[in-house]
């Protein structure tokens, strides 16, 4: 369980970030988006030439117990996509939207085999999956469509339920 | 420990879904061979074993005696199985090693099922990462009841009941079974196993005559003649040393000998 107990909402970001993150540099066709840490500032979009996969940070909505003991917590956190190059169309925010549900969908591909490297505080972990960093995404669910101001942009949102 | 300590909170790790957990099953009927690959079941729902019952209690005693002394025979416990009631038919054409298959000219498949073990059925709990395991239960020689179809307005989930009478074990994470079967020619009294025996905790020594359980570390050694349909349970005139298992008299010729154990995940 590696994501630190007082730092959950920035761990859980994080770690998730990490793991799109490595999609991103790594597979295709994930390689054509690009991965950002929390709400994606304009600055940010104009200087990225691809569309974006934002991780935004978890919200506790419940918590699980044991007996005599502290509780852990059950999390939602919205994932989001936005495709600002207006040259994408409706099929660009789908496929990164499809993509998406069929990573997290993938419990072997998304928890085992997809390996990150991150730094938690003064602890730097390397080659290591979800279930090492102690976050279990147990559903996804979405897309949901956001408006836009600009009728070419897309932009839809997921949000994963996760277990830490 | 004090009557006020605190626990710390639950892992994400300690979370064992049935959306995670792999089922199969040996088929007893399978032809001879070492490390003879289990199939996986598909469309599985739940799986439900039974407690273990005693079909079988006595208690010892003698007139002016001491405490009454328990015996126990014959464990029985049942495993009910809910899937997908298309993914019914194949799974029971399967473990009955019958032909039900349009392209083989068998139209019909009938609901009825002879009275012995068809197959041992291992349920493996993973973590959500559907790699981890954590542990696994092994329901040995299981039976197969009668059973139906029903029809219902959502998802149609068929129960396929099943019922054993040996014990059921839970399997450490460090260890996975391995079926191998070989034939007996009469002269042969020595075999080859694919895999080295892990240990097994004898249940004899906790629960009396319960004693066909564990011979040297095999949860079980069966011998098959031509013209038996399962094969029978040995309880002694084996011994395993290593890789080797010994008879203290060959198999006759023709038998088949089921042998079914743990060894250790590489």
């Amino acid at each position: 369980m590696s994501v630190r107990a007082g730092y959950e909402i920035e761990d859980i970001q994080r770690v998730v970030h990490a793991v799109i993150a490595a999609k991103v540099s790594t597979a295709s066709p994930w390689t054509s988006w690009t991965a950002i840490l929390g709400w994606p500032e304009s600055d940010v979009l104009n200087n990225l030439a691809k569309p974006v996969i934002y991780v935004e940070p978890p919200t506790m909505i419940a918590r699980t117990v044991q007996q005599g003991a502290m509780s852990s917590g059950v999390w939602e956190m919205i994932v989001g996509c936005w495709d600002d190059r207006k040259t994408g169309g409706t099929q660009e925010i789908n496929i990164i939207g499809s993509q998406l549900l069929n990573f997290f969908r993938d419990k072997k591909t998304s928890h085992d085999t997809t390996k990150i490297t991150i730094t938690l505080g003064s602890t730097t972990y390397t080659s290591k999956d979800l279930i090492d960093m102690g976050v279990n995404v147990i559903s996804i669910v979405g897309p949901r469509e956001i408006a836009t101001t600009d009728l070419k942009e897309f932009r839809t949102e997921f949000i994963l339920t996760i277990r830490n | 420990m004090a009557r006020t300590d605190q626990l710390g909170a639950p892992a994400s790790t300690v979370y064992v879904d049935g959306e995670n957990t792999l089922h199969r099953y040996w088929l007893h009927a399978a032809s001879v061979a070492t490390g003879i690959a289990p199939a996986n079941v598909y469309g599985v729902q739940q799986v439900t074993p039974g407690a273990v019952t005693w079909k079988k209690t006595y208690e010892a005693f003698q007139q002016g005696g001491g405490e009454r002394y328990s015996m126990k025979f014959f464990p029985e416990y049942t495993v009910d199985v809910q899937m997908f009631a298309a993914n019914v038919p194949a799974f029971l054409a399967a473990i009955t090693n019958t032909t039900f298959a349009q392209a083989a000219g068998y139209y019909a498949l009938p609901l009825v099922f002879e009275d012995w073990p068809l197959i041992t059925w291992e349920q493996i709990y993973r973590q959500s990462d559907n790699s981890t395991v954590v542990g696994s239960m092994i329901f040995q020689d299981l039976k197969l009841k009668e059973f139906n179809f029903q029809s219902n307005n959502d998802n149609n989930i068929i129960t396929i009941p099943f019922y054993s009478n040996h014990a059921p074990l839970y399997v450490d994470d460090s260890a996975q079974p391995v079926y191998d079967k070989f034939s007996g020619d009469g002269s042969t009294t020595a075999f080859t196993l694919s895999q080295t025996p892990l240990p097994v905790t004898d249940v004899s020594a906790g629960v009396a005559d319960c004693s066909d359980f564990v011979l040297d570390n095999l949860i079980f050694c069966k011998v098959k003649t031509s013209t038996q349909d399962y094969g029978a349970r040995q309880k002694s005139g084996i011994s395993v040393t290593g890789t080797t298992l010994t008879f203290t008299t060959a198999p006759a010729a023709s038998t088949e000998i089921e042998v079914f154990y743990l060894y250790a995940v590489a």
